[in-house]
């Protein structure tokens, strides 16, 4: 597979979709896109690692020290465009 | 790394240990020449991949060579979790150009450390009041740190405090400007660990030494990832422990005879055995569970290092009670391999998240939706 067909593949649609099965499967609820999942007590400092390594594994990215800010976790949309930049950044270098 | 080369390291750390764990433990030092020998091979932070210079074996295989080491010297093992955690920060915190600079160091002979704890910030990490405050080309680093393990041997620290509205990892030289060592005199077990408090007056280092090169992550993200390796470490370093007890146990109960019969055929005895047996098992079952999601890179890894912690520390200690018991008299000099381990496996259930902090994780992991 080459580097172009990947970056086809993993739409944001596809990305939202991903990690909001993830989430149910977890937390035994599929939070809207732009829901704050820390405010709403869904998520402790262990399952936002989980989560980390979730998108990292998932994406085949490395989320590194910058990154690792609440914020880009706080909601799906956040995760989204956290994933997306990563993984332009990435394809640049 | 082959079975045969991993035999030859381990069968290594086994020479130059040798009998001189209680020696080491008296004296409150472990001996410069036995850091720089097994930093050099790579042995004091053994995952550092092999593209930064390092050994690049797995959790799991760097779990065994932890309990092998552990089994022999928890201060030892002490520096190698010490060593080892602070390489993980750099490789998950720091970027390409951080870990090209600092990982080959430390997989070639530097010791590293990490330093959280404060006076006023124990289990209560968010009470933190250490500062790294930017200061144009330069961060500006101010602080106390508390009981920072294998501190007396580091070279380099990584200190973790208030940036910003969040917080950072920065990377200090423990020969840079302000900083200031106090060894503490002696610590309940692992004393040969090198514990220190580490002060920092305005100690003032190139912004690139802030990991990522920038910080205002999250404190409990951050905190919880760098100590999922400090966390299996000393999960491995108790497996460690009950290696031992559980050797000294079995061979002093068959050799000892009381009441005309080896202590082994008391059943008093022998439920101590099949305690410290059993406590032996399950940590190392924990511990292999929580590798295999280390290398596996499974999202439940974070849970699975705190469960193994838990289980591995709590383990111990009851596994050294047991041995202290059945060891009696023959255990009771201070500095004997099963005193150490009782001394030593304590502690384990305060370091790294204590017992209860472990506890509340858990609790709050199960609860969760």
């Amino acid at each position: 597979m080459t580097a172009n067909q990947t970056e086809e593949a993993i739409t944001p649609e596809k990305i939202r979709s991903d990690i909001q099965e993830f989430l149910t499967t977890k937390i035994e609820v599929a939070p809207e896109v732009e829901e704050d999942l820390f405010s709403s007590g869904l998520i402790t400092s262990l399952f936002a690692l989980e989560l980390v390594t979730y998108i990292e594994k998932t994406y085949g990215i490395e989320i590194n020290g910058v990154d690792l800010k609440l914020n880009n976790f706080r909601t799906i949309n956040a995760m989204i465009g956290l994933v997306r930049r990563i993984r332009a950044e990435e394809n640049v270098e | 790394m082959t079975p045969e080369e991993f035999a030859q390291e381990t069968t290594l750390i086994g020479e130059l240990v040798a009998d001189q764990a209680d020696a080491w433990d008296e004296a409150e030092s472990l001996p410069a020449e036995l850091l720089r020998k097994l930093g050099q091979r790579g042995l004091l932070c053994a995952q550092v991949p092999v593209a930064f210079g390092g050994l690049g074996i797995s959790s799991e295989l760097n779990g065994e060579l932890t309990a092998v080491s552990g089994s022999w010297c928890s201060s030892l093992r002490s520096v190698m979790t010490s060593s080892g955690m602070a390489a993980w920060a750099i490789q998950r915190l720091g970027n390409r150009q951080q870990r090209e600079d600092y990982l080959p160091q430390l997989a070639n002979g530097q010791i590293g450390a990490v330093g959280f704890s404060e006076r006023l910030a124990g289990s209560d990490l968010a009470a933190m009041q250490t500062q790294i405050r930017p200061d144009g080309e330069f961060v500006i680093v101010d602080g106390l740190k508390c009981w920072m393990t294998a501190a007396a041997y580091a070279d380099l620290l990584i200190i973790i405090g208030r940036y910003d509205d969040g917080a950072a990892a920065v990377a200090v030289p423990a020969n840079a400007p302000g900083v200031a060592l106090e060894r503490i005199p002696r610590p309940l077990g692992c004393r040969a660990a090198g514990h220190a408090n580490v002060i920092l007056r305005s100690v003032r280092l190139p912004a690139a030494s802030v990991l990522g090169y920038c910080g205002g992550q999250s404190l409990p993200m951050l905190v919880t990832a760098i100590l999922a390796y400090g966390r299996i470490s000393v999960a491995w370093g108790c497996v460690g422990i009950l290696r031992t007890c559980l050797n000294a146990v079995t061979q002093h109960a068959r050799s000892r005879t009381q009441f005309g019969k080896p202590l082994a055929e008391h059943q008093l005895v022998a439920r101590h055995i099949a305690q410290v047996y059993a406590a032996e098992q399950v940590a190392t079952r924990a511990c292999e569970h929580a590798s295999r999601c280390w290398d596996s890179r499974s999202p439940e890894m974070a849970a699975a290092a705190v469960l193994a912690k838990y289980v591995s520390s709590a383990n111990a200690a009851q596994g050294s009670a047991s041995a202290m018991q059945v060891l009696a008299s023959a255990a009771s000099r201070d500095t004997s391999a099963v005193a150490r381990a009782f001394r030593d496996a304590k502690l384990m259930e305060i370091i790294e998240g204590t017992h209860e902090i472990c506890e509340l994780m858990l609790a709050r992991h199960a609860l969760t939706p």
